[in-house]
């Protein structure tokens, strides 16, 4: 199969979609001759025409509020919010609109547009451009969140989350964006909701997402050769989470390590290990459920700070190490 | 709208949404909003719709004074002007903002002029005569559907509290006396009787009919179920 990189494989569910439905357009700032500020909408102006590559000012909390009003009057907007720590920007068109407008009005209303947003650090560029802000917006009924973590996965996650009828966020993954790897020409979709086992194996469970996902893969590789068989769950949505998978998962190995890279405190990790905690996996647990997440501090500056400020792999093999001595 | 104040399952949202969130969506009202501002944005969104799928139609956003000291009105504003969608800002100038008073949460005294700011036309109005606020909006209208948005601030007064808890320490009483004699309902009364519209006995027989709907309104909100709470979790999502 071709290879093409993560962002790519963005564009081309992009425009596959808004090729195939005319309801669906891209709105944001600077993603027109500029192509967004990681370039995942480059080219997609000639083809599309400014009304549906359509600019905006700065302007986060009307990009998602008119999202909002155009999804509730029938489009399928995807807003692109240029880096993931201005959706607090726009947070109340997120949190208050865009997710209760259905429930609040007794199911009049559907709201299906998509947020796109780049995600992570790595990348230099401090403390309120490199967050992870996922676990926000898993704490919010209504909403739907997703985070990729190959080319494959992008486009189908993308494809689904915009023919979906509910508010998604769906966190790009910067360091990703230029990320290769096989992805079908022709449109295909992933359920959300689906986790991913990217590699099996019986002695513990890494559940993961995003970005660490490849990590926590590189990890699982070297200590294979160790003789240590890790199996890598990667979530791709975090609301809903798919607990069957995880608890299946658990079950099996008797061991788990949950991995982020968004701060730990108040992290989807803690939902994760409670979901284990509650489940009859707790009765297969050899070990205390072990998180690693980011430290709990803005990303600094300094690039060596930077990198010890996120798991890497030496941290995931140490928490490897602390379950399987 | 009576049994959705109730939270009753024959409101509009089916008793999940009351007085702060009634929408009809199949009579194209897209609902009230909560939060202060919030639906600026959305209404925004509604035009856009509107244009893109050229439906010859004109989006009405009814905003209170204190709206316009939201970031979201301002957004809104400059998105609207440099799309020129067709959208009427409607800006009902109450004078109070829940208890701080126009005078105190902004320094302009006439809040049309903010409309300027964005390349766009403000216009101020006497809120409670409805001829004139009938008028400019039929006329706005046709501006919206031709040029692009307009700003309407429309002034008037708000005879009662903000809620049930207000006690309007506030304000004086000689204040809202004096309001009371500006009430836009005698005005227009008098209006029709002056002009030969309608007689004293037609107006009194249309006071009753509206009496009348209210208490049949109350009645079937107070005869009306709760919803079931099966129901609870329904519309969450699509």
């Amino acid at each position: 199969m071709r290879e093409i990189t993560y962002a790519e494989a963005i564009r081309e569910a992009m425009s596959q979609e808004m090729r195939r439905d005319e309801q669906v357009f891209l709105m944001g700032e600077d993603i027109g001759l500029y192509g967004g500020a990681f370039g995942v909408s480059l080219g997609m102006i000639e083809e599309f025409g400014e009304e549906r590559i359509r600019e905006t000012p700065i302007s986060e909390a009307a990009i998602v509020g008119a999202s909002v009003g155009a999804a509730s009057t029938g489009m399928r907007p995807i807003a692109e919010i240029m880096f993931s720590d201005f959706t607090a920007v726009a947070f109340d068109q997120i949190v208050n609109q865009a997710a209760k407008m259905r429930y609040q009005f007794g199911g009049q209303a559907k709201v299906p547009m998509v947020i796109r947003t780049p995600a992570g650090s790595g990348t230099g560029a401090a403390a309120q451009h490199s967050q992870s802000p996922e676990a926000w917006f898993c704490h919010v009924p209504g909403l739907k969140v997703v985070v990729p973590s190959t080319p494959y996965d992008a486009k189908g996650l993308l494809i689904t989350a915009i023919r979906d009828d509910n508010p998604v966020l769906f966190f790009e993954q910067k360091l990703l964006y230029r990320k290769k790897g096989p992805v079908p020409e022709g449109e295909y979709t992933l359920s959300l909701g689906k986790a991913d086992i990217k590699r099996k194996g019986k002695d513990m469970t890494i559940v993961t997402y995003g970005r660490m996902v490849d990590l926590c893969l590189n990890v699982a590789g070297t200590l294979a050769e160790k003789g240590t068989d890790i199996e890598v769950i990667d979530l791709m949505t975090l609301l809903p989470l798919d607990q069957e998978t995880i608890i299946a998962s658990v079950k099996k190995t008797g061991k788990v390590l949950i991995v982020h890279e968004a701060v730990q405190t108040g992290g989807v990790g803690g939902e994760i290990a409670a979901v284990i905690a509650d489940s009859e996996a707790f009765f297969y647990l050899d070990a205390p459920i072990k998180r690693l997440g980011g430290l709990d501090i803005p990303i600094p500056y300094c690039i060596e700070l930077e990198r010890c400020s996120v798991p890497t792999e030496e941290t995931i093999t140490q928490a490897v190490n602390q379950l399987i001595p | 709208m009576m049994a959705e104040f109730l939270g009753k399952e024959s409101g509009y949202c089916q008793g999940k949404g009351g007085c702060m969130h009634i929408a009809g969506l199949d009579v194209g009202n897209l609902g009230a909003n909560g939060i202060v501002g919030g639906g600026i944005p959305i209404a925004v969104g509604a035009a856009l719709s509107t244009r893109m799928k050229r439906l010859d139609r004109v989006i009405l956003c009814f905003l209170g004074d204190a709206a316009t000291n939201q970031g979201t009105f301002h957004e809104s504003l400059n998105l609207a002007s440099i799309w020129k969608l067709p959208i009427i800002f409607f800006c009902v100038n109450n004078q109070y903002g829940m208890s701080m008073s126009v005078q105190r949460h902004v320094n302009i005294e006439d809040l049309s002029i903010r409309a300027r700011s964005y390349g766009m036309k403000g216009e101020r109005i006497d809120g409670n005569n409805i001829l004139e606020v009938y008028e400019t909006t039929q006329k706005a209208k046709k501006y919206a559907m031709s040029k692009g948005p307009i700003l309407i601030v429309a002034e008037t007064y708000r005879i009662m509290g903000h809620s049930k808890s207000d006690a309007t320490r506030y304000r004086s009483r000689e204040e809202v006396e004096q309001w009371k004699k500006k009430c836009p309902i005698k005005h227009l009364r008098n209006h029709l009787l002056k002009n030969k519209v309608l007689t004293a006995e037609d107006l009194d027989a249309l006071d009753a009919k509206a009496a009348e709907d209210i208490e049949a309104a109350t009645r079937f909100a107070q005869n009306s179920p709760y919803p079931p709470v099966e129901t609870i979790m329904e519309h969450v999502y699509a």
